[in-house]
């Protein structure tokens, strides 16, 4: 089922970028993961996780106005789509479906 | 832009990598968490992050991917090599200019890799080239070091089996050569001697008889194929015949060997076995002290170090344990050192060394030489190529705005220049034909080592070298025009004159200019040398001295049969002929400290002074016969006074040293003369008269030296029936010592031709070029009332300019190379002196002139109409 997965690291990325909310672009999402995970995560890395988000269509993209303490470069800020929402609850459903089913935990 | 602190080299690699849509955003983002890392942990670590974080972002989805497939390359190549040779077509006098100077440059160039690739030839088809060594020996007297050997003792192989388990050795003796008698026939032979071992591991191939025993017995020899060739018939066979070898004794051939391998050090028609030598010495003929551990300029040890054994077990016996051989090593021993196989030739320059010998200096300098010379002509390319930046810059503009990339522009500009630098290879190959053998005649020795044959190895390595001139010499104009932005090449010129790199190019032309002053200028240094060497004073006369050799003859009757002749006015007998770097040595006892001191000798007879004119200032010559029986007189020059402290002449005469135990008086005193060589400095010198000649000096009286020459062969025939006369004059014999500078000249001469006209021609095309676009400028002033004259001056100026700074820094340059290295070989010897300076500057200057006003003039002598009409 090609094209509608979600890996753990991109449902983590997609989660951080709704926290995030307005201000979501490259850095703001390394740091939030950074801090949350404990985990350093390169750029690089965060990138391909984003590409492959955007070509699913669970995220969408925009650049904003060129910023001085960047360069004159502008940013790109991301925005979880509707889609993407969508498939988050059903994977969060899942898990608590399941997690329901444990018999002694419960 | 990027931020100051941000590593730019790192900064460019990302550029290059990563995908223009993703570029903005991820350099946006490295360079804000740049900024906070700077702040939160330096600048240092702050980079080092950046850096990681870059190297992090190689991955697929950030990477450029490929626009092109393989096809659509190489339609690309083929379109691009199609404009290649239409651009090279169009502009005729640029390709001329070009071709030509690289073809020229190349064959130098060509020339120096069919060298090196003949001489890293040699000695490899040895199998254990890398474990064969030869020992080589240093002397060392009173802790002074001298001129290293390629000889070592005989008697120490068996020393160093016994001492070294596992190694093996093989023992060469040199000199092995003579008229021969084999088979009934004469011949001249030359050859080596060698023990049993010699066929162990030099793979050398026996054709007939066993490798572990033909070499063993005394007076046994083993001879090459085409020696048997030579003298035998087809179904003869050698085995067992007698060689005859004059004043070696009589061989019996025990074997057959295949002639040595062209690229081989060691060569030899004959091989006798070095036993022979321990006979010889058994019987008395030669003395026992040429095997010994203090005379050693004979034999050689070849030693074989297999992988199991160390070699600094070798080399630290040979710097130690080899002292003890000698009585008191503080004062005189030996240094033996290792000598790889493979860097015997070309290598080191020393002496005594056994068959070919190519020394490795003026190899590297050749090279040196040939390599600034491609480098000229690579700057004439770069040079013209840039020049045309005008015209070729709408072309590139048009192609970038029809969707070219960079990296296709690079393409194409390299691809053009490889092109070209293939198509002057083509012509530097027939000039390198053509000077092929010339080449092969100026270098020392060079015709027994060097084939330059054209193999096909040899063609590819030239088509690689061409390919690499070609990248080289395209890759500043590719670079330059894959830059140009469309928008600018497609705005006026004058925006793109700042552009081209004039800066660069003019320093390109003084580089070029810096060379040719050299060579010119060491033309004419050299030139002003060797007239200096042939016409110095050497302090004897030798103006109508005909030398022959004496070889067995009978002096006396010799003299009584040339003196018949009425051209012949004096003959005297001498053992060396001085002033061309022969002479014998003695050592003598200096009785003021008791320090034994080598002094140069020369045996002559008594008419020897009076012959060559050499001068007596005190004392009297010798008289015949008065040293037959025993030695008692000798005579000395001024500098053998000073250096024995015997004060003035009148007080030397009567002063007795001893002569091995005999004492032999000081009868007269002559005035200092050039005994050796221009390049020693005079000093002691011994005139003895013991009969041992080996040179008769002829005067002729007659003006008609040719004919006198004749007659003096027609009594040498009637005395000699043997032996041809071997005679030169005496000013031929000393030119022909000083040759090399001839053929140094020769070869400046050459090499400075080309230069200068390789830089000429790039000088030629830069006026031209620069001519073109200065066109209109030049109708201007015109109109505006210019004279002619006044034009010629202000477009000549500029380039007159670059060619004195490459004077002011040519000329130091080479008076330092001369000064420093070149004359100080000479002791006796010129200073380079404004005359030659001054010759030097004005034929450069003048060469200079002339390519620039033809130019210059032609241009200036334009009708401002015409140029002016259109716009």
């Amino acid at each position: 089922m090609k094209g509608t997965h979600l890996g753990e690291f991109q449902e983590i990325v997609m989660l951080s970028i709704l926290i995030l909310d307005e201000n979501a672009y490259g850095v703001t999402i390394q740091e939030e993961i950074d801090q949350r995970m404990k985990r350093k995560i390169s750029r690089g890395a965060l990138q391909t996780a984003l590409t492959r988000l955007e070509e699913k269509g669970f995220i969408t993209s925009a650049y904003g106005e060129p910023t001085a303490e960047r360069g004159g470069r502008r940013k790109r800020y991301y925005q979880v789509s509707n889609r993407g929402i969508e498939t988050l609850k059903e994977a969060k459903d899942l898990r608590q479906d399941m997690w329901k089913l444990i018999p002694k935990l419960a | 832009m990027k931020h100051p602190e941000i590593p730019s080299f790192i900064y460019r690699i990302f550029q290059w990598f990563c995908k223009d849509a993703l570029f903005e955003e991820l350099e946006g983002d490295l360079e804000e968490k740049f900024l906070k890392n700077m702040e939160k942990h330096g600048r240092r670590k702050a980079r080092r992050l950046y850096t990681m974080e870059v190297l992090k972002m190689i991955r697929p989805t950030i990477l450029k991917r490929k626009t092109s497939g393989p096809t659509y390359q190489m339609a690309l190549l083929a379109s691009y090599t199609v404009l290649a040779l239409r651009n090279l077509k169009k502009h005729k006098l640029f390709s001329f200019i070009n071709i030509f100077s690289l073809s020229v440059a190349m064959s130098t160039g060509l020339l120096v890799i069919g060298m090196l690739t003949d001489l890293l030839k040699f000695d490899t088809f040895h199998q254990h080239k890398d474990e064969i060594y030869r020992v080589i020996s240093t002397p060392y007297h009173n802790s002074q070091q001298y001129k290293t050997q390629a000889t070592s003792p005989l008697l120490m192989g068996d020393e160093m089996m016994a001492q070294i388990p596992g190694i093996q050795i093989t023992q060469l003796g040199r000199r092995l050569l003579g008229e021969a008698k084999l088979n009934e026939k004469k011949v001249f032979v030359s050859g080596i001697y060698a023990d049993e071992n010699f066929f162990d591991f030099l793979d050398f191939r026996m054709l007939k008889g066993d490798p572990k025993k033909v070499l063993k017995d005394p007076f046994s020899i083993v001879i090459s194929q085409s020696l048997v060739d030579k003298v035998f018939d087809k179904n003869e066979s050698p085995i067992g015949k007698i060689l005859e070898l004059q004043g070696f004794g009589n061989y019996t051939i025990t074997g057959v060997v295949e002639d040595a391998p062209r690229h081989s050090h060691l060569q030899f028609e004959i091989i006798g076995s070095i036993s022979t030598v321990q006979a010889r010495i058994n019987q008395g003929l030669i003395p026992s002290s040429q095997i010994g551990w203090e005379d050693l300029n004979r034999f050689y040890n070849y030693i074989y170090i297999p992988g199991n054994v160390q070699k600094s077990s070798v080399v630290n016996w040979l710097r130690n344990s080899t002292l003890s051989y000698y009585k008191e090593p503080e004062k005189f021993h030996f240094k033996f050192e290792l000598q790889g196989m493979t860097k015997i030739l070309p290598g080191p320059n020393i002496s005594d060394s056994i068959g070919l010998k190519m020394i490795h200096l003026p190899v590297i300098i050749f090279s040196i030489i040939a390599t600034a010379i491609l480098l000229s002509a690579i700057f004439n390319y770069t040079n013209l190529s840039m020049a045309r930046a005008l015209r070729r810059a709408r072309e590139v503009g048009v192609r970038k705005l029809n969707g070219a990339s960079s990296s296709a522009i690079f393409l194409q500009f390299t691809l053009e220049a490889i092109i070209l630098s293939l198509l002057s290879l083509g012509l530097g190959i027939l000039l390198f034909i053509v000077l092929k053998p010339e080449f092969i005649s100026i270098v020392p020795r060079a015709n027994q080592i060097l084939s330059l044959d054209l193999t096909f190895d040899l063609i590819l390595s030239f088509i690689a070298f061409a390919i690499i001139t070609g990248l080289i010499a395209g890759l500043a104009p590719s670079l330059f025009f894959a830059r140009l932005s469309s928008l600018k090449s497609l705005r006026s010129s004058t925006a793109l004159k700042a552009l081209s790199k004039i800066n660069f190019r003019k320093g390109l032309i003084v580089a070029q200019f810096t060379l040719s002053i050299i060579f010119v200028l060491a033309i004419s240094i050299t030139r002003s040398l060797h007239g200096y060497l042939l016409t110095h004073e050497l302090g004897f006369e030798r103006d109508n001295i005909l030398n022959i050799s004496l070889m067995d003859n009978d002096p006396e009757l010799l003299e009584t049969e040339l003196l018949k002749l009425p051209e012949v006015s004096k003959v005297s007998f001498a053992s060396f002929i001085p002033g061309i770097g022969n002479w014998g040595s003695i050592q003598l006892v200096d009785s003021r400290n008791q320090d034994s001191v080598w002094v140069a000798t020369m045996n002559v007879d008594h008419k020897y002074l009076e012959n060559l004119k050499i001068e007596l200032i005190e004392g009297r010559n010798f008289v015949p016969n008065e040293n037959k029986n025993r030695e008692q007189s000798m005579i000395v020059n001024e500098t053998f006074l000073k250096n024995f402290g015997l004060g003035s002449p009148r007080e030397a005469l009567g002063v007795v040293f001893p002569f091995r135990g005999n004492p032999v008086q000081i009868i007269g005193v002559v005035k200092d003369f050039h005994f050796a060589n221009l390049e020693e400095k005079i000093r002691s010198f011994v005139f003895r008269n013991t009969g041992f000649y080996r040179v008769v000096n002829i005067k002729i009286a007659s003006a008609d030296l040719l004919e006198s020459y004749k007659k003096v062969e027609a009594v040498w025939d009637s005395v000699d029936e043997v032996n041809r006369m071997e005679g030169r004059f005496y000013d031929d014999e000393i030119e022909e010592y000083y040759q090399i500078l001839v053929d140094i000249m020769k070869m400046f001469g050459f090499i400075g031709f080309l230069a200068i006209s390789i830089s000429c021609l790039g000088l030629f095309g830069m006026t031209i070029y620069s001519m073109e676009i200065r066109l209109k400028e030049i109708g201007i002033r015109k109109t505006f009332g210019a004279s002619e004259k006044a034009l010629i001056v202000l477009l000549s100026k500029g380039f007159l300019k670059l060619v004195i700074w490459a004077i002011i820094i040519g000329v130091p340059i080479c008076y330092y190379i001369f000064d420093a290295f070149i004359l100080e070989q000479y002791y006796y010897r010129i200073d380079i002196t404004f005359f030659e300076i001054a010759t030097s500057i004005a034929f450069l200057l003048a060469i200079c002139m002339a390519t620039i006003v033809t130019q210059t003039w032609s241009a200036a002598r334009t009708n401002p109409s015409e140029v002016l009409r259109n716009e």
